[in-house]
Formats: structure tokens, C-alpha cells, sequence
């Protein structure tokens, strides 16, 4: 996914999706089951409540909540709030393993790969505004939450991702196109039993059911987003018991909550707090968690502020930074592979994490850290500018050329943009910089050849490594409109990624995207620059990690103190 | 006076057209795409064109402003792309929170800036004149966000980390809570006591030199007495006009302050509107800043006429 960049002038969202630099082993899922954690109904806090579990957690937002409806919900805030409300058929544990949520135990899957059988939890209620039960979940609710997400009549618009995610599976195009209302492959055999059925073998399921797309409402939930906004029900382990909006929400607990009890008392959600006050408040003890990053202007003080030992939370994001180049434009020295491979050698990534304050680290090749199939030893381009000018000679570029570098209008950014501007020079290769608001520069980028170069990020979906292939370096999204920034086509990558979505072998998966990742770097369609990292600071009384790997905020195991 | 009045209105009616119209095609012909910012980087496109057709921004240009315009005529200001809400419900709900610290702040302007400016007129050059220009200068030079940051830091932030005294919440809104409104108050107020000093230093001096101001002296009255009771009141209109002024444009929205201290005003719902490209919301609050002036305008041209006689409705 693409998610705004955290520093534009302290407006927009934070970055978000992340990672612990943990293993990613249970990523995948087997067809039996091999959980790593089945969440129980009981914990030590929920059979004797200490008093600091009763208190409650605030947590503060620059940005709004945009949707409550988990269908359209796609900014970290929302997700933040839908963590809250609702949950989904497959969950993750504190890492990356996938876990059963509102499922029973992990799903069998028919040997061809197509069917994924679901067993569903018993006795899971929903609870409305009040926290009152309004009925218990069944396999129709599963059923009509996914259709819900691919028609085109839900309002104010169609879901933006849903066929993107949900789109794999078997009649969803009906759905998409507006000619069914439910998908084929969608069945609830009985009250407590699923099958969905895919189009064709695809591994990334239960990651997609596992989004807060994949989130769980009632079946006779309103068409509109707007209606649903006015009583979202879900299943999850608090209730929306207070809102208003554009300022504050406030989430009580359920008692009858089917799975382990938060480790606090309720959650007050702040929104359009400006990330500097929320600095201040979390250090004086107004606030509990920031839900973005550490203003950059005050990021030495505070990551040096002995005072605050302990209280500053850090998380390696799953993300990308990258200088995409245009690899087809017709009559464009960048389409010659060697001119890409020797931008590789020229751009010092190093540089560019010192100028983020040493947050992050450099990339060299395409999945980051704590993505399955990262590989450490990947390092295709060194710094290198003896080998970066004589590749540039063997593309008979040897006396340069000028081009654009398209970025958006952040300080870091801009920053970024410079250094880079700086090392292409060092090759004669005059580059102009071209700053855009983020709205602007996504018409820009999803338009063919309109930017030469563009420096962007990429964070990811779900923990898959298909989610930093298929949705940006393929050939089908290489289109106007696409998020295939480079417009990098390439049929055998291509087809290599597709039989990887269905190889049932975990670990030879892995080993294709790796090869993958290999073929792409060789074609050399980006510079990667840097991975991100996530700073926070919370107040002296939370205990516990709430940066979870995947998801944005993880609020259910945060305590604090009364 | 009704004939000037029902006058006033429907140029206001005008101006409020001319101001739609004119924001609407800036808007709009402004690069970047509401229905992508919607639908995000990895939306397809035909995601992006379902919302572009739910809501509406696939018709016509000339026929959206038209229907846009029509609205507004009937006090429609649309709907929100994002909150899917009316504009005017949306606008209508922040308006207390903007009144609250428009009326704060200028509450605490008049306070420290009519006795400055008066007392810098009586004694012209005296120590308080030359001490208030430098202050006063000063503080129109320093920007509303600095002096806001400041505050909080040294009277909310300082106080509760060294000492642990919450005297003063780092930002936040609460409905008529003295507590949350005083810092985001006081910083609006002081940069606006510096205009008000000003403005009330020149009127009195203006004023003193008058002959009824002499023929009060003559008959010896006190020096306050002469001031207050008399050369005051007649000092007060191009006070009360800007006053009206301010208000007008302090109702639509105070972007930076509201941004500062995250204040729940028209001003925060104003930078909402352009960072989510809502564009619906955003005609909204321009729009709402305008109709503030032109309205309070009105008010104001009527109160300084009631205060002063001698202004009459010109036909």
C-alpha cells in the first residue's frame, strides 16, 4: 500500500506497517492446524482485572478518522479505530504468524489449492454503540462483509481495494462488474462453516483476509458508509462508546468479548492533534502514545533527552523508499538498462539515512527487512562511481544527460532529492528537481512517461512478498493508472511472479520471490534508497508495545497505570 | 434604511456568487484528482472512476459549478467527499468552537490594547509610547504559530514536566472550557492588541486635538476625565469598525491557531478540506469566510451609524 508520508508539514498521516525485526516463519499458512498461538477465551487479566488494567489508553492522531466503515477504511487512523471495533477471519500474533481470529482454527485447503474450508468460533456476539449484544456471527455475516466489499452500490463509493485484495476469488468480477451481488466462490455451508473458493491458486488469502477489509459486520449492515458510521457494530473487543468528530473518539470494553481481554480499561482516541503538541503531551504526561512519528525538527533532542529512557518506542518499518525510473519511455537514455544500473552505483544511500537523523537504514535490494524473502546478503550495486561512469560510457552516455526527479513537497523528501541530485552530477547527469503536493504527484506518477524519475515510497499491505511485486514492478500495473511508478514490464518476471501467488511450498515461494528479486535488480527499474523507521514516545505509565509489526497500532495489550 | 439594507443583502448575495464561482473553477482546475486522493496509490483505475461517477465529479465542469451555484441559492453547500456529510451541517457544527476563540481572542485584544493605546495618546513619547511600539512591533512581526508554540511550551509544557502543574492542557479543544481557550486566546490576542494599540494611539491623538477636547480642558476637568468621558466614545467608531472586521475574518477560521493548538474550528476543518482535497468541504469554508465578512460588515456599517449621527444611508 501507499500511505501519505508522515512528515508533510505535520498535516497528513503517519507512516505506518511495520515490522519488528522478528522472523517471519508463521507468514504463510499450512493447511492444518499448525497456529502459532490460538488466542483462548481466558488470560491471568481477565480472571482477576489488576487495577492498572482498568485504565485507560489515549493515543493522539495529526490526521482524522476518515471512515468507520472497514470496507473503505484505508488510512491508519481508521485502521487504528477498526483494530478496535472489529475483527477478521485470520489474525496476526504479536508478529507476523498468521493466527485464527473469528476463525475457529486455520483453514483446510483442497489439495488443488482453490477451496479454503473455515470452521468459525461459537458464541462470538456483536455489539453495537451501547456494547450491547446484538446478535451472534455467523457464516452469512463472513458471507455478505466480503460482497459487501466488491459491490459497486455500497455509498458513498465502491470500496477502492476491494477488488484489488478480494478480487481472487472465484465470481468476484460478477460482483465487481455489477452483474451479482454475491460472489460464487463465497458459500456458508452451514451457520458456522465457510468455504471460499478462489479463481485460481493464490497463497496471499489469508494475508487478505487478515486486512481490516477482511473485517467481520453484521449481514444486514447498511449499504452506506455513512449509515454504518452512526452504529458501527463489529465483534471486536471494545465499542464505539463516545465520537465526535474531528476531535475525539472513546472505546469502552465488551464484556462478553469472545477472545483474550485488552490489557487496559478503554481507549480514548484524540484526532487532528498536531504531532509536535502530541510530542509535548506524551512527555508531560498528557498523553499516552503518539500516532505519529517524532516531529523531525525535534527528533535529536528528544531520541537524546535522558529523561526519556525507555519511553521512546522505535519500529523498522516494512516499507520502501526508492527512486523509480522511467524504463519505456520511448527515446529516453533511462530505458537503457546500463544507465539504471550505473544511477545503482552513483546515489550514496548512506548519506541519505544520515540525513533522515539515522532513522531507517539503506536498501540495496527490493523486500525490506522482516518481509518474508528479504535477503541480507542481496547487494547488487555498491557505491561505486568509477563503475557508475563507465557503465554510463558503455551506454554511450559518457558526456551525461538532463533529466527530472519528481518527489513530494516534505522537507525530508526534498532532502533526499537534493543528495541524490548531488551524486548524479558526479556522472554529468544534470538532474531537476520537481516538488509536488502528494495529491498532485500521485496524477503525476500514474500517468506514462509524464515523470522520468520519481523518489516514493512503498509500504506494504500484508506481510507477502507478492505485496512488493505484483501491485507495483508488474506488467498489469504498468497501465495508466497504475502504481508501477517505473513502468517495468517484464513477461518472465511476470510470469514467475504469478506461479509463485500458487506454489503451496513455503519455502520454495520464498526462493522465487528471491529469484525475482534478483531478475528485477538486474533490470535495474529502481534505485532503492532506504527503509524507514517508526519513533515514538510515550508517556511514563504505558506498559507494553503497541508498533506492532503489521498492523498500524496494536492497542488491545498496551496497560497503564491509573 | 430597509431599502439599504434589502441593498447590502443582495450585493452580499453577489459578492457570495462571484466568490463560488471564482473559487470553484480555482479548485477545480488546480492540478491533482479528489477521486485519487480517495482511492489511494494502488487503486485501479476503474476503482478510481466508480468514485469519480458516485460522486458526481464525472459531469461537466460549466454543469457541476452550475448545479453547485443553484445549490448555493438554496443554502445547499453541498457534500463532503470524505465525511459524506452537508457542508453546511459540517460548517454549522465547528462554528462554536471558531466563535469561542474568535470572541476570546478579541476579548483580551480590546483588554490589553484600548488602555495601551490610550494611555501611549495621552503621554506621546512618554515611556509606555515608545515601550509599547517596540512591543507592539514586535509582536506583529512574530507569527501567530511561533508565539502559539511558545506559550505552550513555556506556560503549559515547562509547568508540567518541571513541577508537575497542569495549569494549562498542551492543545486540545473543550466547549467553553477557560482552561483550553486560554493560551489559543491569548496568542490571537496579542497579535491583534498590537493593531488595537495602535489603531485606538492614533484616533485619540487625533481626537485630543479637537476644540471640544480644549473646551473640556478649559473648564477643568481631569486629564482622565477629558480622556474617557469624552474624546473616547468619539474615538471608538474606526475602532468598532476594525473590530467588525476582525470578527468577520476571525469567524471564518483561525487556520494556524486552530492548527496549533488542535482546536476543533472552521480553520482546522479549512486545512482538512485541502490536504484530503475535499473539494466540496473546501468551496464550504471558503465560502463561510465570506459570507462572516460580508455579513458582520453589514452589522458593523449599521452600529457605527447608530453610534454616530452624523453618517446617514447614502441611496
Amino acid at each position: 500500500m501507499d500511505i501519505r508520508r508522515e512528515h508533510r508539514l505535520g498535516l497528513t498521516l503517519a507512516s505506518v506497517l511495520v515490522l519488528i525485526a522478528t522472523a517471519c516463519g508463521g507468514a504463510t499458512p499450512s493447511a492444518a492446524p499448525s497456529v502459532a498461538g490460538s488466542p483462548g477465551p481466558t488470560t491471568a487479566a481477565s480472571a482477576s482485572p489488576a487495577a492498572e488494567l482498568n485504565g485507560t489508553v489515549s493515543i493522539a492522531f495529526v490526521g482524522d478518522i476518515q471512515y468507520w466503515d472497514p470496507a473503505l477504511a484505508y488510512d491508519t487512523v481508521s485502521w487504528a479505530a477498526s483494530r478496535l471495533l472489529f475483527d477478521q477471519l485470520i489474525h496476526y500474533d504479536a508478529g507476523t504468524g498468521l493466527i485464527p481470529g473469528l476463525a475457529a482454527e486455520m483453514p483446510t485447503i483442497s489439495d488443488d489449492g482453490l477451496v479454503y474450508t473455515f470452521k468459525l468460533r461459537d458464541g462470538v456476539m456483536f455489539h453495537d454503540t451501547t456494547g450491547a449484544e446484538t446478535g451472534e456471527m455467523t457464516a452469512d455475516d463472513v458471507v455478505f462483509s466480503i460482497n459487501r466489499l466488491l459491490r459497486q452500490d455500497l455509498k458513498p463509493n465502491p470500496s477502492p481495494v476491494g477488488g484489488a485484495f478480494f478480487g481472487i476469488i472465484a465470481g468476484a468480477d460478477k460482483v465487481l462488474a455489477g452483474e451479482a451481488e454475491t460472489a460464487s466462490g463465497l458459500r456458508a455451508v452451514d451457520p458456522s462453516t465457510l468455504e471460499i473458493e478462489l479463481a485460481k491458486p493464490d497463497k496471499r488469502l489469508l494475508n487478505i483476509l487478515a486486512m481490516g477489509f477482511g473485517s467481520v459486520i453484521p449481514k444486514d449492515s447498511p449499504m452506506d458508509a455513512t449509515e454504518f458510521a452512526k452504529n458501527p457494530i463489529g465483534t471486536g473487543p471494545y465499542h464505539l462508546s463516545e465520537y465526535t468528530q474531528g476531535q475525539r473518539a472513546s472505546f469502552a470494553l465488551n464484556d462478553s468479548y469472545w477472545g483474550d481481554r485488552p490489557m487496559n480499561g478503554g481507549v480514548e482516541m484524540r484526532v487532528n492533534v498536531d504531532d509536535q503538541t502530541q510530542l509535548q503531551q506524551a512527555i508531560a504526561g498528557q498523553l499516552d502514545l503518539m500516532g505519529d512519528p517524532v516531529p523531525p525538527g525535534s527528533f535529536t533532542a528528544t531520541v537524546n533527552d535522558p529523561t526519556l529512557e525507555g519511553r521512546i518506542h522505535r519500529r523498522i518499518d516494512v516499507a520502501i523508499f526508492y527512486l523509480a525510473m522511467d524504463t519505456s519511455a520511448p527515446g529516453s537514455p533511462l530505458s537503457e538498462v546500463k544507465v539504471r544500473q550505473a544511477f545503482n552505483h552513483a546515489v550514496d544511500k548512506d548519506n541519505l539515512v544520515r540525513i533522515a537523523n539515522g532513522r531507517g537504514g539503506p536498501a540495496h535490494c527490493i523486500l525490506p527487512p522482516a518481509m518474508p524473502g528479504h535477503d541480507p546478503a542481496c547487494k547488487p550495486y555498491t557505491l561505486d562511481l568509477t563503475k557508475a561512469s563507465s557503465l554510463m560510457a558503455e551506454a554511450g552516455q559518457a558526456g551525461g544527460f538532463s533529466t527530472k526527479l519528481y518527489t513530494d513537497t516534505t522537507d525530508l523528501s526534498k532532502a533526499w532529492a537534493e543528495s541524490i541530485q548531488a551524486d548524479l552530477a558526479k556522472i554529468n547527469v544534470q538532474v531537476e528537481l520537481v516538488l509536488q503536493d502528494w495529491d498532485v504527484l500521485l496524477g503525476t506518477i500514474t500517468t506514462p512517461h509524464e515523470a522520468p524519475m520519481v523518489l516514493i515510497g512503498w509500504f506494504q499491505d500484508f506481510p507477502d512478498p507478492s505485496d512488493f511485486v505484483d501491485p507495483i514492478l508488474s506488467c498489469a500495473t504498468a497501465v495508466p493508472g497504475g502504481a508501477n511508478s517505473s513502468w517495468y514490464c517484464n513477461e518472465e518476471v511476470d510470469a514467475l511472479a504469478a506461479a509463485a501467488l500458487g506454489e503451496p511450498d513455503d519455502a520454495k515461494r520464498i526462493a522465487m520471490y528471491q529469484d525475482i528479486q534478483n531478475r528485477i535488480m538486474a533490470d535495474a527499474p529502481w534505485v532503492p534508497t532506504t527503509f524507514s523507521e517508526t519513533v515514538e514516545v510515550v508517556s511514563a505509565r504505558v506498559a507494553g508495545t503497541y508498533l506492532h509489526p503489521v498492523y498500524p497500532f496494536d492497542l488491545r495489550p498496551i496497560s497503564v497505570g491509573e | 434604511m430597509i431599502g439599504y439594507i434589502a441593498r447590502r443583502i443582495l450585493w452580499g448575495i453577489t459578492v457570495l456568487l462571484a466568490v463560488g464561482s471564482l473559487t470553484f473553477v480555482l479548485a477545480y482546475v488546480a492540478p491533482g484528482d479528489p477521486a485519487r486522493a480517495i482511492a489511494g496509490r494502488n487503486a485501479s483505475a476503474a476503482a478510481v472512476e466508480a468514485i469519480r461517477v458516485a460522486h458526481g465529479m464525472d459531469r461537466p465542469l460549466p454543469q457541476q459549478m452550475l448545479d453547485y451555484l443553484g445549490g448555493l441559492l438554496q443554502l445547499d453547500l453541498g457534500t463532503s467527499y470524505r465525511l459524506n456529510r452537508p457542508v453546511l451541517e459540517v460548517l454549522l457544527e465547528r462554528l462554536p468552537a471558531t466563535v469561542e476563540l474568535a470572541v476570546g481572542g478579541l476579548l483580551i485584544a480590546l483588554l490589553i490594547g484600548l488602555p495601551l493605546g490610550m494611555h501611549s495618546a495621552r503621554r506621546p513619547g512618554g515611556l509606555v509610547d515608545r515601550l509599547g511600539i517596540v512591543v507592539t512591533s514586535f509582536l506583529v512581526a512574530a507569527p501567530a504559530f511561533w508565539v502559539g508554540y511558545m506559550l505552550l511550551y513555556a506556560l503549559a509544557f515547562q509547568p508540567a514536566v518541571r513541577w508537575g502543574l497542569a495549569l494549562f492542557p498542551i492543545g486540545g479543544y473543550e466547549p467553553w472550557d477557560l482552561r483550553y481557550l486560554a493560551l489559543p486566546a491569548l496568542t490571537l490576542g496579542i497579535g491583534l492588541a498590537a493593531y488595537y494599540a495602535r489603531l485606538m494611539r492614533t484616533a485619540m491623538l487625533d481626537e485630543l486635538h479637537h476644540d471640544y477636547v480644549r473646551t473640556a480642558r478649559s473648564k477643568g476637568l481631569t486629564e482622565r476625565r477629558v480622556a474617557w468621558r469624552h474624546a473616547f466614545n468619539n474615538a471608538l467608531p474606526p475602532v468598532l469598525m476594525q473590530i467588525g472586521l476582525d470578527l468577520g475574518l476571525l469567524l471564518g477560521g483561525v487556520v494556524i491557531i486552530e492548527a496549533v493548538f488542535s482546536w476543533r474550528g472552521i480553520g482546522r476543518l479549512a486545512i482538512d478540506a485541502v490536504t484530503q482535497e475535499d473539494l466540496p468541504l473546501l468551496l464550504g469554508t471558503v465560502l463561510f469566510a465570506t459570507m462572516c465578512i460580508v455579513v458582520v460588515n453589514l452589522v458593523v456599517d449599521l452600529a457605527v451609524a447608530y453610534l454616530d449621527r452624523r453618517i446617514t444611508f447614502i441611496r
